[in-house]
């Protein structure tokens, strides 16, 4: 019985496959050129796109007073499209003005010049270019009579305004974020990069969502070795769908299985010109206010943009904090069961006895109170992230304190762990990229666990191992941990300690870049930049 | 339109400060825990120059290496030696004529690695993990240790870049234990040895700095071989005052008489420092968890050029670098389990050390007269050739 109806069903898919199938192919095999008449084109659309279920789609047929009356045809998606727009400068001219036409020229010549009133305004006659146009929010105009198509620019689908980032917040500098429209973004980093040399490479990924993505970067600054080999890979890209640039980012780093970011991702657009003008490129994706940013190099996810804004001693301080803040979140909870279980001597007795006195109730070994708090942090910390705005600070709070204070007295874990699980959680937001603080978040756990079987020896251990790696790892073949190891002295001016503005009159070697004064820029054609 | 000639990020070379690290850290290891007891023993408080004499005969030894390594520019010893011996139809007979080469000097890294290994994990049983077998941390040490040596070696010697500045954390450790415990008394009397304590003083701190024979590995990928004479003589240098600072903050801390009751003299030193205030109660812990990788620079450096040694022996891919490291390793851990005890690892130690200096002088001289036929012949060669 079931197999029956299995196979019914199967036999239904493969009917309907079919039946689309030859559609289409009736369709390519009539439209794979346009006709110079006007229905088929309308009709092919309508068939590619499944017109009866296809309910955005939008194919509007008149006529334009002409000598006679010539038929006409306008397709576009709605609401990809601006549609007052289309009714203003598109409709009421070809309905209306037709009869104002100049008889003696061509009709066609006529339409563009003085009937679409819009910029963007372009014939073609390749039937994929039309359909690619369409689907990303053109409208498309036919004329009875003429084998092409017109393709206007009138995109205009809706779109959240220009915000404050959400993840990457400063004290000091721009308020401004990326949105989720590409145009508006490269538009975003254009009016702050006023530079004639500033390139918009526009690209295509995704064979099914093809979703345009802009390769910037500055001419003669960024490395063109560097910029040809991001091209190669975004173009090397083949997967149906690109919805974040979190799948770009996946697709052309170098290390495919390493715990840590290699690429940088931003949603500020003053962070993506201060990296383009250090000779990085940037990769803008339609559809996410994350920019990628390569190379990028360890430290540079432990900079923040305020670093550059605030004054140097400010900045370099920050700096400080945010390595101590990383070793705190990498190590403190290993330290704390390497202490307790191997190493009670090496903390102060006053204090080791205390921290006894604590766990004298608990009934668990340190690893397991540790890995049982962290984990439940780790729960807390997600909870907080999926919950409704308003409810995920009370939670977080009431988690962590409640819950806390009530397993304290509950004899359960020891004080001393809550601190440490407490300042491991503050510490690990210390970090301004999200993306790294993630990676950390991560290699804790490792480090718990050869902590609770070697102690400090089975840290120093795991830390040599991720050191080995990261030596290893290359960004676009920059060294992960340079300028630290290859040293360069050069670079150190902007690396824990940033030295102040006037005496960082080069950009960073590690990247290559073509030109590496930025003091005395003098640009190709021999203009003093100011 | 870059300065790329001469980007310490170029691949497969060694920048000059790498070159420093590298030996520096081949140099300075477990041997400074040991070493201010042993010279002690021999020159008493003349230790506090004697230290120098021997850092003045080590620098021959590299100023010898480097001098025979710079005439084969961009190959280690095994290859050039087999270049030497055959010409291209006769491999197998440059196989066979330069096996004892590779055999001494992978044997003597391998054996260096293993004892740098034991020493150190007598240090950590005794100090840090009492309850954990001895095996256990060797087993842990040697594992990982491959695991960074199975990568080419400029990877290695980038690790020792990046750990370096830790290793000079220790110094100040050393200096609070001088500032809280010392005595100038201590220090005195000078120039009271006569000749043969100062000669045994200056054979058994000669020994400690053992590994400057990985030169001969090395050399091959320096960036600039023209210039590393100067790097060199600088790292010895900075390595003797390393060990002169250990020796003299031991000596003034503790006296020379005391020191010979003392296995560890600087571990002793820092372990009767405490910081004020009493954050870390005993420094030591803290101490050996730095030392570890001052140590484990060493170790992966001799290990490293022992698989070297194999890899450019037998020409094996690179990609089979991880099967060679992982073949040695159980080697290397049967030597390092081998001496049965503390004493018999300073024996060895001391064998080693010797092994290394007759080793290094002997092929320096052997190759040099090589080449100085060669040279000859060539000479010869193009005279008779030449006018004809």
């Amino acid at each position: 019985m079931r197999k029956r109806i299995r196979r019914r069903r199967e036999s239904r898919k493969q009917n309907i496959l079919q039946k689309n199938a030859e559609q289409k192919q009736k369709a390519h095999a009539k439209g794979a050129s346009i006709s110079s008449d006007i229905e088929p084109n309308l009709v092919y659309f309508e068939t590619l796109l499944g017109k009866e279920r296809s309910s955005d789609l939008n194919v509007r047929r008149f006529t334009i007073q002409y000598t006679t009356e010539r038929k006409a045809g306008l397709i576009y998606m709605d609401g990809l499209s601006f549609c007052p727009g289309i009714d203003e400068f598109l409709l009421e001219p070809l309905m209306l003005m037709g009869r104002t036409l100049d008889v003696k020229k061509d009709l066609m010549e006529s339409v563009m010049n003085s009937l679409l009133q819009h910029g963007e305004v372009k014939p073609t006659d390749n039937m994929e270019k039309l359909v690619d146009s369409l689907l990303s929010g053109d409208v498309l105009v036919f004329v009875d009579g003429y084998p092409e198509g017109i393709v206007v620019g009138l995109k205009g689908a809706l779109r959240r305004g220009v915000g404050e980032p959400r993840a990457e917040a400063v004290v000091r500098g721009s308020r401004e974020g990326f949105v989720e429209a590409m145009r508006i973004n490269t538009a975003l980093v254009r009016w702050r990069l006023r530079d004639p040399d500033l390139r918009m490479v526009g690209l295509t990924v995704g064979k099914r969502t093809k979703t345009p993505a802009t390769l910037a970067y500055i001419e003669g600054v960024a490395d063109p070795n560097l910029v040809l080999e991001v091209e190669k890979r975004i173009q090397a890209i083949k997967i149906d769908g690109i919805l974040e640039s979190g799948y770009i980012e996946e697709m052309i780093q170098d290390n495919k299985w390493s715990v840590f970011p290699v690429i940088q991702n931003t949603e500020r657009p003053d962070s993506v010109v201060a990296h383009l003008l250090e000779g990085k490129v940037a990769i803008i994706v339609e559809g996410t206010p994350n920019a990628l940013i390569a190379p990028a190099v360890f430290t540079q996810f432990y900079y923040s943009p305020d670093d550059y804004y605030d004054r140097y001693l400010i900045a370099t301080f920050m700096r400080f904090i945010r390595l101590i803040s990383f070793l705190i979140s990498l190590s403190l909870p290993a330290l704390y069961i390497a202490f307790i279980s191997f190493h009670p001597e090496m903390i102060p007795p006053k204090l080791s006895l205390a921290a006894a006195a604590g766990r004298a109730t608990v009934p668990f070994p340190s690893i397991v109170e540790a890995l049982l708090m962290e984990l439940s942090v780790e729960i807390l910390r997600e909870a907080s992230i999926r919950l409704p705005g308003p409810i995920g600070p009370t939670i977080g709070i009431v988690g962590a304190l409640v819950i806390g204070d009530a397993a304290v007295s509950a004899g359960l874990v020891s004080p001393l762990m809550v601190i440490v699980v407490g300042l491991t959680t503050i510490s690990s937001y210390a970090t301004p990229s999200y993306s790294a603080a993630i990676s950390v978040r991560l290699l804790r756990f490792p480090m718990m666990i050869v902590a609770g079987i070697f102690g400090l020896y089975g840290v120093v251990m795991l830390y040599l191992l991720i050191l080995l790696h990261l030596i290893k790892l290359r960004s676009f073949d920059v060294p992960y941990l340079a300028p630290y190891t290859p040293l360069r002295l050069s670079d150190l001016k902007d690396s824990l300690i940033r030295v102040p503005w006037p005496y960082m009159n080069q950009r960073p070697a590690i990247f290559r870049t073509s030109n590496i004064q930025r003091e005395e820029d003098v640009k190709s054609d021999g203009q003093q930049q100011q | 339109m870059g300065n790329n000639n001469n980007d310490p990020g170029t691949e497969g070379t060694i920048s000059n400060y790498q070159v420093h690290t590298l030996l520096f850290s081949a140099l300075v290891g477990v041997s400074v825990l040991m070493m201010p007891r042993n010279i002690v023993i021999a020159s008493r408080t003349d230790s506090e120059w004697v230290i120098f004499i021997s850092g003045f005969i080590v620098l021959l030894f590299v100023w010898l290496i480097g001098a025979l390594m710079k005439k084969f520019p961009r190959q280690n010893i095994i290859q050039f030696a087999q270049s030497m011996v055959g010409k291209k139809n006769q491999r197998i007979m440059a196989r066979i004529l330069t096996l004892p080469f590779a055999l001494a000097l992978a044997g003597l890294w391998l054996w260096m690695a293993s004892i740098v290994t034991r020493s150190f994990g007598e240090v950590l049983v005794s100090f840090v993990l009492p309850q954990t077998p001895i095996g256990v941390l060797m087993f842990s040490i040697i594992f990982v240790a491959a695991i960074v040596v199975s990568n080419p070696l400029v990877i290695i010697v980038r690790m020792t870049e990046f750990l370096l500045p830790f290793i000079y954390i220790t110094l100040p450790l050393l200096v609070a234990g001088l500032l809280q415990e010392g005595s100038a008394l201590n220090l005195l009397p000078l120039f009271q040895a006569d000749w043969k304590e100062v000669a045994n003083g200056v054979f058994s701190s000669l020994l400690s700095y053992s590994g400057f024979s990985i030169l001969f590995i090395y050399m091959a990928f320096y960036q600039q071989p023209e210039k590393s004479m100067r790097t060199h003589t600088i790292t010895i240098m900075v390595c003797t005052l390393f060990f002169w600072f250990a020796i003299v903050t031991s000596i003034g801390a503790f006296g020379s008489a005391e020191i010979f009751h003392l296995l560890y003299p600087p571990l002793e030193l820092v372990k009767v420092t405490s910081f004020p205030g009493q954050v870390l109660d005993r420094l030591e812990s803290l101490f050996i968890a730095i030392w570890m990788l001052a140590v484990f620079t060493t170790i992966i450096l001799f290990f490293g050029s022992t698989v070297e040694v194999v890899m450019s022996y037998v020409p094996f891919k690179e990609k089979r670098r991880g099967w060679v490291t992982f073949l040695l390793a159980p080697i290397f851990y049967i030597l390092a389990q081998y001496p049965s005890n503390l004493q018999e690892l300073a024996l060895w130690s001391q064998w080693a050390g010797i092994a290394e200096i007759i080793i290094t002088l002997l092929f320096v001289a052997i190759f040099f007269i090589v080449w100085a036929v060669r040279e000859r012949k060539k000479g010869e060669d193009n005279a008779t050739t030449s006018p004809s």
